[in-house]
């Protein structure tokens, strides 16, 4: 089975590789947005700007998360719906651009964007205890190198390696809650 | 299948497609435009405008008149020669036209020109 980050560099040529990678995360990413906006039309359209603007920004995927692309996705999804909010109109400039917008033929939402959608949006990751949080932030968000993680906690690299394990498998069964309770 | 399950399966196939759009429009752009420059001749037929003088004469205008009168021409900056006065012109865009239309040819696209609006349609032949 390959990695997420196998998925996206087959996909920089391959889109049944984006598709796979897509097939995985689909259902977690419409969640993300549907527990935000409580609207099914607009969780569809969210989800699929998140994956349209994921297609246009792959070859920028850094492997940060042993493989995983999760963390990556949700952050694109988190800044779908700040644009979104932002604009006061649901982001869809990525679809736009593919051309998928008139093809997907979708019931338009009609809620307009608003700031409690962007309620507790990075709660998951301020829940984490503080050691797990820091060393997914310098690792992921900074994209630090484990040693440089480990020399910024003052700790080794083998410690800075299961910190981030452990935030991203805290985060993962976060994210799958998130998913339970929207649908 | 729920409709969720329906919705996002819609969302892999649109979404795969559009890849796939994307990856060929990326690979080939100078094919793209050469596929243009040759595919675009415009061709007046002499008889269908028969007692009235439909477009005017020089090559200029009538590469005004295409992105005036088809919004998918607009910032394609054609440039024209006289193939036959009033009847053929052989056009060639700087810029390849909107997306939307795969293939030009045959296509009537209408034209603008400055003493009538909206009523001249010149068919587009290889």
């Amino acid at each position: 089975v390959r990695s997420d980050a196998e998925l996206l560099r087959a996909a920089r040529s391959d889109p049944a590789a984006f598709r796979e990678l897509y097939e995985r995360y689909a259902r977690q990413i419409h969640g993300f947005h549907l527990r935000r906006t409580r609207d099914a039309d607009a969780a569809h359209e969210l989800t699929a700007e998140t994956f349209a603007q994921a297609w246009l920004s792959r070859r920028r995927f850094r492997d940060r998360a042993s493989g995983s692309a999760g963390p990556w996705l949700i952050g694109i999804a988190r800044n779908v719906i700040a644009q979104s909010v932002r604009r006061r109109r649901i982001e869809t400039s990525a679809t736009a651009k593919l051309g998928m917008l008139e093809r997907l033929d979708e019931p338009g939402s009609t809620v307009e964007p608003d700031e409690r959608w962007l309620e507790g949006l990075d709660e998951a990751l301020a829940e984490l205890p503080t050691g797990e949080r820091r060393a997914l932030e310098l690792r992921v968000v900074d994209g630090l190198s484990y040693d440089d993680v480990a020399i910024a906690l003052a700790t080794t690299p083998g410690a800075a390696r299961v910190r981030v394990a452990r935030g991203l498998g805290r985060l993962r069964t976060r994210l799958i809650d998130d998913q339970r309770e929207a649908l | 299948m729920d409709a969720t399950s329906t919705r996002l399966e819609r969302i892999a196939v649109e979404l795969e497609a559009a890849a796939r759009r994307d990856i060929a429009r990326r690979r080939s752009p100078r094919r793209r435009l050469a596929l243009v420059a040759v595919a675009l001749a415009i061709l007046a037929p002499a008889a269908a405008f028969a007692g009235e003088r439909l477009i005017s004469t020089t090559a200029a205008d009538v590469a005004e008149s295409m992105p005036a009168g088809t919004l998918s021409l607009a910032g394609t900056q054609p440039t024209c020669t006289v193939v036959t006065a009033d009847v053929e012109y052989h056009c060639t865009l700087a810029k390849a036209p909107a997306p939307e239309v795969s293939d030009w040819k045959g296509t009537v696209e209408p034209t603008v020109d400055a003493m009538k609006h909206g009523e001249r349609r010149l068919p587009l032949a290889r």
